[in-house]
């Protein structure tokens, strides 16, 4: 965990009427990190995000910001605007709110930042849902914020957009502490170092990304080798380091190891002494989504 | 671009001046007019049926357009008002002002103050209109009784602002301040109707242009100025606490 934290919670909870969204969260964001907030539908997540941008009370709990408010940016999941408005307007409406005293050519700059250079004279109730997507984000970092707050800033984007906007928060990332929730997993496992998982108002896991795939999943070996597969699998079962060993197919075997290090000094040696002939062999990367299931299962 | 520059182009680009400019001059025009043929349009109508009508003095002019004014022109004001300063009727875009601007009562200053202004700019021009046509076709009246009473329905325009705003922070839709705002506005009268509230209520500055020039004098609806702008400030901070308070 990076140091010193610029989001802190204890106990944080809320609750409406006999509903409790959020019980006891304890949130630890780093100076500098891309905090990653994951979770299912209804898991908390907005209500969280919510409760630090000052949007609502929590019922119970405290939250610390080593931020001044005016160097936090918030951007909403689907982010709306006034339709009269063009595109340029919106964010230089940020700027004269937030920055005042930056230059006008913050507006230009961020635009084209988000690649809405083009559409900057345009009124908003004409662009794409992408676009206004962009748009948020572009309102968002014009200011040049310590701390970004970013719900779902891919929700509404194709492939491409999604692509473009993960780029510009892994560039955020560089200058600005980003805390973004969203339930695309492979979207936080690209950008994110650290890693909060949140189900049904607890905060399951918070670390970085590295430990929740080390240590969540039994880690696993690839292992392609030429037939016959039988006696391999027959060695290895009783070594003390091996969980499992199965069969896939007539020409794999996945080895399922107590832990990666003795599996990375074992294995290989184990399939020595068996006579297997061995056609690679790869450790199996642990995805995000595989974790998140294990630990909201 | 500013809150305040904001809010200008919001009446502008929306059109909402020309209804706040129609509600008030359609009647400013055509009041007098009314009023000054009115024994010959029912003439014309026929039908054997004799009506009396006195002959219609200056006052029966402006008080025609006062009359259209305080109820047309007062719902499109509401309306128009309910609609800007409903700043958490589309969470999102509120979300947007709220986490960037410094207090709730920047945000507010400026909806109240521009929606103000452009009712108490559409009623003047209204009342200018009557005047005109009124000095035309039936004849002049006082210019102080006429200034005077301009001022005192500015001020009654100013406070159902402030009472759409109000009600914004009690509810925060927009169709919803709008009743709450007209429910009020039609309670304050009938709290009027009271001969002990009767001088009091702001509602009573309605008719001030219409009694100022029948000769009523500007103490009679002093007291009512004065709660007026008293009812007017307490309802702006009252709306300040509720929006603040209000989770999104």
């Amino acid at each position: 965990m990076s140091d010193p934290l610029v989001v802190e919670t204890q106990g944080l909870t809320k609750r409406y009427g006999s509903t409790t969204a959020l019980e006891a969260v304890a949130l630890h964001v780093g100076t500098d990190s891309v905090y990653g907030l994951v979770g299912p539908n209804g898991a908390g997540k907005t209500t969280l995000l919510g409760i630090l941008a000052g949007l609502r009370r929590p019922s119970a709990g405290s939250v610390s910001l080593n931020v001044p408010r005016q160097r936090i940016a918030v951007m909403p999941d689907t982010p709306r605007f006034e339709p009269w408005l063009t595109a340029y307007e919106v964010v230089d409406l940020a700027r004269r709110l937030v920055a005042p005293d930056a230059p006008a050519s913050e507006v230009e700059g961020a635009l084209g930042e988000v690649e809405l250079a083009d559409v900057a004279g345009r009124a908003v109730g004409g662009l794409s849902r992408g676009m206004l997507q962009r748009l948020g984000l572009a309102a968002t970092i014009v200011s040049r914020p310590e701390l970004l707050i970013l719900d779902e800033p891919c929700s509404a984007l194709d492939p491409l957009g999604r692509n473009d906007v993960l780029d510009l928060v892994t560039r955020l990332g560089q200058r600005s502490t980003v805390l973004f929730s969203s339930h695309i997993l492979s979207d936080v496992q690209r950008v994110c170092d650290t890693v909060g998982v949140l189900r049904g108002g607890q905060l399951l896991f918070e670390g970085p990304l590295e430990d929740l795939l080390a240590e969540r999943v039994t880690p696993s070996f690839l292992v392609r080798l030429r037939p016959p597969l039988d006696p391999v699998v027959a060695a290895l079962r009783p070594e003390p380091w091996v969980r499992s060993a199965e069969m896939i197919g007539g020409s794999e075997l996945r080895v399922e190891v107590r832990s990666l290090d003795e599996g990375e000094r074992e294995l290989v040696g184990a399939l020595a002494r068996a006579g297997a002939k061995v056609v690679s062999l790869e450790p199996e990367a642990a995805d995000l989504e595989s974790v998140f299931l294990e630990i909201t299962r | 671009m500013t809150l305040w520059q904001m809010e200008w182009a919001r009446l502008f680009r929306t059109r909402r001046w020309i209804a706040l400019a129609a509600g008030f001059m359609f009647f400013g025009l055509i009041g007098p007019i009314v009023t000054r043929y009115q024994r010959e349009l029912f003439k014309s109508l026929g039908g054997g049926i004799k009506v009396i009508i006195p002959v219609p003095t200056p006052p029966d002019g402006i008080a025609s357009y006062v009359k259209n004014a305080s109820q047309i022109g007062l719902v499109v004001l509401v309306v128009v008002a309910a609609a800007s300063l409903a700043i958490d009727a589309k969470p999102e875009w509120s979300s947007f002002l709220r986490t960037r601007a410094r207090s709730t009562w920047s945000l507010i200053a400026p909806r109240f103050a521009v929606n103000a202004v452009a009712g108490v700019v559409a009623f003047i021009v209204g009342a200018l209109a009557a005047w005109y046509e009124t000095a035309v076709l039936i004849g002049g009246v006082s210019v102080g009784a006429m200034v005077l009473g301009i001022v005192y329905g500015a001020l009654y325009l100013a406070f159902v602002v402030a009472v759409v705003a109000f009600a914004t922070g009690l509810t925060r839709s927009t169709v919803g301040a709008i009743g709450v705002a007209l429910v009020v506005l039609v309670l304050l009268p009938l709290l009027g109707s009271v001969p002990v509230f009767e001088p009091w209520v702001p509602s009573r500055l309605v008719g001030a242009l219409d009694g100022l020039v029948r000769g009523a004098s500007a103490a009679d609806y002093s007291r009512s100025a004065a709660v007026t702008v008293a009812l007017s400030v307490a309802a702006l901070w009252g709306t300040a606490r509720l929006t603040a308070r209000r989770e999104l």
